[in-house]
């Protein structure tokens, strides 16, 4: 029997990619839910959103992140939990990237203010990516194998 | 095919983040102390705070400069000043300068009213504030407010906790 080890690998990344990806998200969301304030104060060190847009974003950014972060980690609404994660990482790259063009002394207030895990921009940046990367991967994975499945349940029926 | 998931996924990513931002609101409406959805930046709400606090007559202001490290250890050793921190508190707990009091900046009117019966008797001493290190401005902006509340002789140690622990001096934890 011929092993398939790209495949196979691809295969067994999938699940891993997306659970990691799942309790990042989870883990930032629960950071900021309970420091709003502080939260609004990161997203208005880019200068990037206007005043009335900042604490609305503050407030339903950390929501949008944990229901993600909780279709990837249950794989309800996998796909569309994916391409959201896909849609925030890009956000927060260009902010981020925005705001080191621009010379900002920001901090990325990813993971709540005053967090740990909070990094220079540059840090950041590459951190975004490699998660960047991750959701892409495990979008194109995950919309290969609902299509497949579907392709099966037409055939069958 | 692709392209129809593709795009079903993005109306239903959209029609989440719509939902999300609107139970944002109505929770936070349900919080002790909502957020204001009108945002006002650290230093209007400094302001704020210092106007609700009543400001107090116009005083003197003496300038004689920043702190520096070597004074700063003096100050701190001999107790010859107030020293306030002006850090988030949960930085205070981890570390401070031997002596000082917590007055953050992020939660100054109640640390204030929290330090009111320490710091009110003495307007006329010298106060030293500090923060993070010669990057923050939280020093700086709580110096501001204490003037303007009236104290009359209030300086800076601008190198910060990051020059003091640099230095591996003493700690205190609270």
């Amino acid at each position: 029997m011929k092993l398939r080890w790209p495949q196979t690998l691809a295969r067994g990344l999938y699940g891993p990619c997306r659970i990691l990806l799942g309790a990042i998200f989870i883990y930032a969301a629960i950071a900021k839910l309970g420091a709003p304030q502080d939260f609004a104060d990161s997203i208005a060190a880019y200068h990037l959103a206007p005043g009335p847009v900042i604490s609305v974003m503050a407030l339903g950014l950390p929501l949008f992140e944990l229901a993600c972060g909780l279709f990837l980690l249950t794989g309800y609404f996998c796909t569309t939990g994916l391409l959201s994660v896909i849609g925030m990482l890009v956000l927060f790259l260009a902010a981020l990237l925005i705001a080191v063009v621009r010379g900002l002394p920001v901090e990325c207030g990813c993971f709540g203010a005053h967090s740990w895990l909070d990094a220079n921009p540059l840090v950041a940046l590459a951190r975004d990516g490699v998660l960047l990367a991750g959701a892409v991967y495990a979008y194109r994975h995950s919309l290969a194998r609902e299509l497949e499945a579907r392709k099966n349940r037409e055939v069958r029926s | 095919m692709w392209k129809k998931h593709i795009i079903k996924d993005a109306v239903g990513g959209w029609m989440l983040l719509t939902g999300c931002l609107a139970a944002g609101i109505i929770l936070n409406e349900m919080r002790a102390k909502p957020l204001p959805l009108a945002y006002a930046s650290p230093e209007a709400r400094l302001d704020q705070a210092v106007e609700r606090l009543g400001e107090g007559k116009p005083v003197p202001v003496r300038q004689t400069g920043d702190v520096s490290l070597e004074e700063m250890q003096a100050i701190s050793a001999g107790r010859s000043a107030l020293i306030l921190d002006a850090r988030p508190e949960v930085f205070y707990r981890v570390g401070h300068i031997p002596s000082a009091l917590s007055l953050p900046r992020d939660d100054f009117e109640n640390s204030y009213h929290v330090l009111a019966s320490v710091l009110e008797p003495r307007r006329s001493d010298v106060l030293v504030v500090y923060c993070s290190g010669s990057d923050c401005h939280d020093s700086q902006m709580v110096a501001d407010a204490l003037q303007r509340l009236g104290y009359a002789h209030v300086r800076l140690f601008r190198a910060g906790w990051g020059a003091w622990e640099d230095g591996n001096l003493p700690q205190e934890k609270s």
